[in-house]
């Protein structure tokens, strides 16, 4: 194995450890705050930013690590050089589909203009025009602007 | 000095990446939100972004166009939401997924977590099969979720903002939950959260060893403008008279996609200088955004003082636009 290769599978392995520890803090956070809350404790918070920061401390110095690696590998241009070589084929399945999917090297399709798609790209630009105006119209765009406004609790997880 | 300039030159954000991040702090430029802990309630937040970026991010000045999407579904009881269906079908029509490529956060996001050197997952037929979860991520979270439980339940619930949303869960809720004046928000962390969070962190995990992960396999906002693709004013043009079918294009291409234009392509021009038919470019309509490396070369001098004029023009008004907004929604 070459010195890049390990230097890449070293960092993948800690990207992955880290990313399964902070899993980890945030379940453990939460089975154990709902246990104190279920035993009655309900003034217990499952999650206080003294319990998150107590819990990513020990998480701290394999993220600085990951962190001097990263730096490291881009300054050096260590990356997966396989990764930037061109795939040998894509066929979604082994045999021949009729239809839409062109094979590798046939000519490409979908660069002809289809007849009309001017006219059409006009046409559904006109209707969004319309749906703009119709909106503004009845109102729906003061229903997004009164739900932008607002934090809305759901969309980021706090319940 | 030389070796200097030499890592400089191979190291240096390529314009895509100075557009994103140029993106990313416009639809962010509330930055006083990151200090007071608020999120911003001006009239510019009718206004949707193309890009995914969660409104209840501190910074946001705008709507974004899922969240927008969502609730005009929970709505369309009482109201049908023609002004988001107006909004997202212009910016379908006129950029169609150039705006994954170059004008989404979150793409953004996904392509730094991707630059951290570790072995990349490359492109195959599963990762082709994986990229029509996104589809059914629409039909089933950002329509027929929030339907069910207007209908059923009467209540709005945004089915992918609630359940998925990774973009939601790193820029509100960390966003807002950084700032020691919302610790009355870690009252509110229950079960949802945890969840999003493991959402968020194993998202961003992949992301470090496949490209774009969110965006090809999740992103229901990329399944609608992936739509509209075919007829977008924006698109990369293929000179049928200079392919050869050689199909160096699609094997190059890092998103799934069977042949360049279609509606897994992001417009990102990686094609373009990879082609050595000089065959591709990218066009808005007649005018060529950026032209095959062959063609930029044997460009007339005239042609290119032109374009870098406009370029020029153009940069500039994007700087003042950013900076009258960053006065704009943080004075008032």
């Amino acid at each position: 194995m070459t010195k890049r290769k390990l230097f890449l599978l070293i960092q993948s392995l800690l990207c992955i450890l880290i990313a399964a520890l902070l899993v980890l803090t945030a379940v453990r956070l939460y089975l154990d705050g709902s246990a104190l809350q279920a035993a009655g404790q309900t003034s217990e918070q499952i999650y206080t930013r003294e319990k998150i920061i107590h819990s990513l401390i020990p998480i701290l110095p394999l993220f600085l690590f990951s962190l001097v690696m990263t730096v490291f590998g881009l300054i050096r241009g260590i990356r997966d050089e396989n990764a930037e070589k061109p795939v040998r084929s894509i066929e979604l399945f082994d045999w021949e589909m009729s239809g839409d999917i062109p094979e590798i090297g046939k000519p490409l399709r979908g660069h002809e203009e289809a007849p009309g798609s001017f006219k059409l790209w006009l046409l559904m630009m006109l209707a969004a025009a319309g749906f703009i105006i119709l909106g503004i119209y009845n109102g729906s765009i003061s229903d997004v602007f009164h739900k932008a406004i607002m934090i809305c609790t759901e969309c980021v997880g706090l319940g | 000095m030389d070796k200097t300039a030499n890592w400089w030159q191979s190291h240096r954000p390529s314009k895509r990446k100075l557009i994103q991040l140029y993106c990313a702090l416009l639809y962010n430029a509330h930055l006083k939100g990151f200090i007071d802990g608020e999120i911003y309630r001006g009239s510019i937040k009718t206004v949707c972004v193309p890009g995914l970026n969660c409104y209840s991010c501190p910074g946001a000045v705008s709507a974004c166009p899922l969240g927008a999407l969502q609730n005009a579904v929970t709505s369309s009881g009482h109201r049908a939401g023609w002004y988001v269906l107006g909004i997202i079908m212009i910016f379908g029509l006129t950029l169609g997924r150039t705006i994954c490529g170059w004008l989404c956060p979150f793409g953004l996001i996904q392509e730094l977590m991707h630059k951290i050197p570790t072995p990349k997952i490359r492109k195959s037929k599963i990762t082709r099969a994986l990229s029509c979860l996104k589809y059914v991520i629409l039909i089933i979270f950002v329509v027929a979720i929030p339907l069910f439980y207007i209908f059923r339940f009467h209540r709005a619930v945004p089915g992918f903002c609630k359940y998925i949303c990774p973009a939601g869960t790193l820029e509100g809720a960390v966003g807002l939950l950084l700032n020691p004046k919302n610790d009355n928000l870690f009252s509110m962390l229950k079960i949802l959260f945890t969840r999003k969070f493991v959402i968020l962190i194993t998202c961003l995990t992949i992301c470090i060893f496949c490209y774009r992960a969110f965006c090809r396999f999740i992103c229901p906002l990329g399944a609608i403008y992936g739509l509209f693709n075919k007829l977008a004013l924006i698109s990369v043009h293929v000179d049928a008279d200079r392919c050869n079918g050689c199909g160096a294009c699609v094997r190059n291409c890092r998103m799934d996609v069977l042949h360049v234009g279609d509606h897994e392509c992001i417009n990102c021009g990686r094609c373009i200088h990879v082609c050595r038919q000089d065959a591709l470019s990218l066009t808005a309509g007649h005018f060529t955004l950026i032209p095959s490396d062959g063609d930029a070369k044997r460009e007339q001098p005239e042609v290119t003082s032109t374009r870098r004029r406009f370029k020029l023009i153009i940069q500039a008004l994007a700087l003042a636009a950013l900076l009258f907004v960053l006065f704009w929604v943080n004075a008032s």
